[in-house]
């Protein structure tokens, strides 16, 4: 369930009306006419409350004889609260497009041709810069310090700070003189 | 004739109280989409009372059916409202359209009654 269809979902449950309907389904299948016999309420009520049932996704419906049946999705019902706060938001991938931006602006200002033209003074963006050179290291491979070395030369000639910035930053882990690329959610 | 009049209005007045009470009601019972499809329920006591009333201050001698008349007129098309809303599988037009319509079969009756 994606985050429109949850809002759209709680915003169809929050009536009492809708809710007596969905309780009367849960008995058993009905009719508009059986519906509203049973809450009182007019069939164009009961009709009009269906109608958001459905585009909520918490009834469904089917035809027998001359009559529409409804039923309540029970699919929709059993999607946990929490299932539907892990989804990931809009407003996150808005984020990461955002911050995908910023990284696309900090690497085209500080690598020229490959080449790290500085290394950046706010930590943030020389965070941004290291995670563009570890990207030149292959994964589960031993590397010596002169291999790192080499690597980062081909970036920036001070391979000396970059190369303890990068460990500093668990981009690099260092075990006696071995070097390896940091598992992604070592950070 | 003065007094039937006022009863009338004095009667469209309290129909109309007393749906804004449903109104509220079902508002504090969670009910919002019914409560704002019986709002325009309550306005169509103001409709009737506007117009039969502003006939009857511009010639204070018209019988109240030709005052009345205008207010027939101007619901007739409701019906034809909610039939092409009932077409069209509308249904909030149509949940609508029949709150309006059922306070014109209570105009119409109490006016039937009185006059």
């Amino acid at each position: 369930m994606t985050e429109l269809e949850a809002i759209n979902l709680f915003k169809c449950l929050s009536d009492k009306s809708r809710i007596q309907i969905l309780k009367s389904l849960m008995d058993e299948d009905m009719y508009v006419e059986r519906l509203s016999e049973r809450l009182g309420l007019t069939a164009a009520t009961i009709s009009f409350h269906l109608k958001k049932l459905m585009d909520a996704g918490a009834v469904t419906s089917r035809k027998e004889q001359y009559y529409t049946v409804y039923s309540i999705n029970g699919d929709v019902f059993n999607v946990s609260i929490l299932d539907i706060l892990k989804e990931k938001s809009e407003e996150k991938k808005l984020q990461d497009e955002r911050d995908e931006a910023y990284r696309k602006k900090v690497i085209e200002s500080f690598f020229e041709y490959g080449k790290l033209k500085s290394i950046p003074s706010q930590r943030k963006k020389e965070l941004i810069v290291l995670e563009e050179i570890a990207k030149a290291f292959e994964p589960n491979r031993d590397y010596t310090e002169r291999e790192v070395n080499i690597i980062i030369a081909d970036f920036n000639d001070d391979f000396c700070t970059i190369r303890r910035d990068m460990v500093a930053e668990k981009l690099l882990t260092r075990d006696k003189s071995v070097y390896r690329l940091a598992a992604p959610d070592a950070k | 004739m003065n007094e039937q009049i006022n009863d009338f209005f004095n009667w469209l007045d309290k129909a109309k109280e007393a749906v804004l009470s449903e109104v509220a009601a079902l508002a504090s019972d969670g009910r919002i989409d019914e409560s704002n499809s019986l709002k325009a329920k309550a306005n169509v006591y103001d409709i009737c009372k506007s117009v039969t009333g502003a006939i009857l201050k511009k010639a204070p001698d018209v019988s109240f059916k030709d005052a009345f008349a205008p207010f027939e007129r101007i619901s007739a098309p409701w019906r034809e409202s909610l039939e092409a809303a009932k077409a069209h599988d509308d249904v909030r037009k149509v949940m609508v359209e029949e709150a309006k319509l059922s306070a014109v079969t209570e105009i119409l009756a109490k006016a039937k009654e009185l006059f």
